[in-house]
């Protein structure tokens, strides 16, 4: 024997082996996918306390007595749903939230059909929004809330702090792009090369599936081979088939974007970056980010490739609060809410941050009033 | 007295040799354009993958589109023309769909190549197991992927595609509404203005509701609660 020689198998017998491996796993696999599979997403009970045409406001059933004063409303985007922020038990950030004492509230904008095409982002902002925000100033007997907002929710609630300052307490903008004059996400190059009128004007409202097989084509060795490479890896771990199909259920549950908002944020954010030079109107006012005085949190993720670091960090500089901070996480755009690491950073943060700013003390009241007349608010659990 | 075939004066004999001679001459004729174009085109098919898809597309510009694109006659006229102009765009669409599949399957030819050329250098430094193989493949088509992603002629290939996509959907929307009028059923764009009329008038009530509540001293802005109606 050469004992020069490597001891290395040759590949083909590696091969064979892993073909071994690999039909063990599959009689495995087989099991566990043709078993019960606990799959469900959003399992946090809710009521929906507001619904306003296809919106609805989802108020989460307190699990402690209320340690903030200030109810919380979180907004996510037009694209994908509000589920994400609730995936799986142990990697919920609404749990967390309502763990820690914070009462939430959250916007669903539910599935827009053709009837809403020719909603505007001022219909959103200026309508949807303001009217969950004053429900929840009413029902709270407040004047203001604390305001969060993720990705292009995130945007929305960038815009409603501007118009309406007078109604936030505090503004935590998560993963959220304002300012759009760069070239380090793949999207953002895309975006300015796209004709969006001529898709308005082709499918009235945009396609989920077609903006999921742009999501795909932003990374598609990693987004469309290796993940699922992954899962073949890991097909006979349950809870990682589990944990994987949640994310698929969500991944590909992507609404329709009404088509002027979507004009509109195309024209106005993308192509023209508006909202960081403070001259984008909505109707008639403009979004003036030095209106927005009240503290504000801006986190975003160190590798997120639809909103790059450079897209959300000039928002503090941006703004007339003096009372701001930046925090990037070394994580993904989707990685904030569901990874294992960022869990105990992530929403911990936000909570210690707004209970450092909710009032000027004081103990908080017993949560919402009870409405006079009640209409027959369902207690809406709704898995998926 | 012999009867002449060849007299002018008697049409029918000459007319039929001239006919079956036209027709006959015009039927050989357009066998060897045919075959003309047929060998033009089938010259094309080794070699780079994207010359047989621009012949393809030089071929059907200049000989089949014009089919399509000409005038149409008669009461069905209307309905001709979109059928037709559904099977021109679907034709664009299918060959703009087929060049974005040869752009996008790029990468990963050139990867397994790449990979296929490392291990055949006889470099025992190269061979590994499959998973640093796998791992060392995936990675260097993800870096292919980034780059091509950026390259303006992807850029402009997405951009045909789209164009090309959005012209197929339409045309299949005015064809098939044009078949549903016969059934009187109401076109989008029947529906978008009714839906844009809705949208105005709710505007418009809610205007008037926020005037009539801020003159009487109450600000009340949004509409009454109402309960979820719907599950999903």
């Amino acid at each position: 024997m050469n004992f020069g020689e490597s001891t290395r198998k040759p590949l083909w017998s590696e091969l064979a082996e892993e073909l071994g491996r690999l039909h063990g796993k599959a009689r495995k696999a087989r099991e566990i996918l043709l078993g019960s599979l606990s799959t469900e997403i959003a399992t946090t009970p809710f009521e929906v306390v507001h619904q306003e045409d296809r919106t609805r406001l989802k108020h989460y059933l307190p699990r402690t007595a209320p340690t903030l004063k200030t109810p919380l409303l979180i907004v996510y985007a037009l694209i994908n749903r509000e589920t994400m922020l609730d995936l799986q038990p142990d990697r919920s950030v609404v749990q967390t939230f309502l763990n820690s004492g914070l009462d939430v509230y959250m916007m669903d904008w539910g599935f827009p059909t053709r009837k809403d095409r020719f909603l505007t982002i001022e219909d959103h902002v200026c309508g949807y929004m303001d009217h969950a925000v004053d429900f929840i100033r009413e029902r709270h007997g407040t004047d203001r809330i604390n305001l969060m907002g993720i990705c292009m929710g995130g945007s929305f609630c960038v815009m409603y702090a501007a118009l309406y300052p007078e109604k936030i307490r505090n503004l935590n903008t998560t993963v959220t792009p304002t300012s759009f004059e760069t070239d380090e996400g793949l999207l953002h190059v895309w975006m300015r090369r796209l004709d969006a009128d001529r898709m308005v004007e082709t499918y009235g409202n945009i396609p989920g599936d077609l903006m999921n097989f742009g999501f795909l084509l932003l990374n598609p060795a990693r987004l469309v081979i290796d993940k699922y490479r992954g899962l073949l890896e890991s097909v006979n771990d349950k809870e990682f088939v589990e944990n994987f199909v949640r994310m698929e259920k969500w991944i590909f549950d992507s609404p329709d974007v009404p088509g002027e908002t979507f004009r509109q944020f195309i024209r106005d954010c993308y192509r023209e970056n508006l909202l960081i030079r403070s001259r984008m109107k909505l109707g008639s006012r403009r979004v003036d980010l030095k209106r927005i005085t009240m503290p504000l949190l801006n986190i975003y993720a160190r590798y997120d490739h639809l909103v790059p670091p450079g897209a959300a960090r000039e928002l503090t500089q941006a703004v007339g609060s003096t009372d701001v901070e930046d925090v990037c996480l070394d994580t993904g755009h989707i990685g904030v809410y569901v990874s294992s690491k960022t869990q105990k950073e992530f929403a911990p943060r936000i909570i210690r941050w707004l209970r450092e700013r909710d009032d000027d003390g004081g103990t908080p009241d017993s949560g919402p009033q009870p409405p006079a007349a009640s209409p027959a608010s369902a207690c809406a659990r709704t898995p998926s | 007295m012999q009867h002449s075939s060849r007299n002018v004066q008697d049409p029918q004999p000459d007319a039929l040799s001239l006919l079956m001679g036209g027709w006959g001459r015009e039927l050989i004729d357009l066998h060897f354009q045919v075959l003309r174009k047929a060998v033009a085109f089938s010259g094309t098919l080794p070699g780079s993958g994207k010359g047989p898809l621009d012949a393809w597309g030089a071929f059907y510009e200049k000989e089949i589109q014009p089919f399509l694109k000409a005038p149409q006659v008669g009461l069905a006229r209307y309905y001709q023309e979109r059928s037709a102009h559904l099977v021109d765009k679907f034709n664009s669409w299918n060959k703009a769909s087929i060049e974005f599949l040869r752009v996008v399957s790029g990468p990963l030819e050139k990867s397994i190549r790449s990979l296929q050329g490392g291990k055949g250098n006889g470099d025992g430094a190269g061979l590994s197991t499959s998973k640093e193989l796998y791992q060392r493949w995936i990675e260097q088509l993800d870096s292919l992927y980034q780059d091509l992603l950026r390259s303006p002629d992807f850029i402009q290939c997405l951009s045909d595609t789209l164009d090309a996509l959005e012209g197929f959907v339409t045309a299949r929307t005015e064809y098939v509404q044009g078949l549903g009028k016969a059934l009187q059923l109401p076109t989008l764009r029947d529906l978008d203005e009714a839906y844009r009329e809705l949208y105005l008038l709710k505007k418009e009530v809610r205007a008037l509701r926020e005037e009539r509540a801020e003159k009487s001293g109450r600000r009340s802005n949004r509409p009454a609660a109402r309960p979820a109606s719907r599950k999903r």
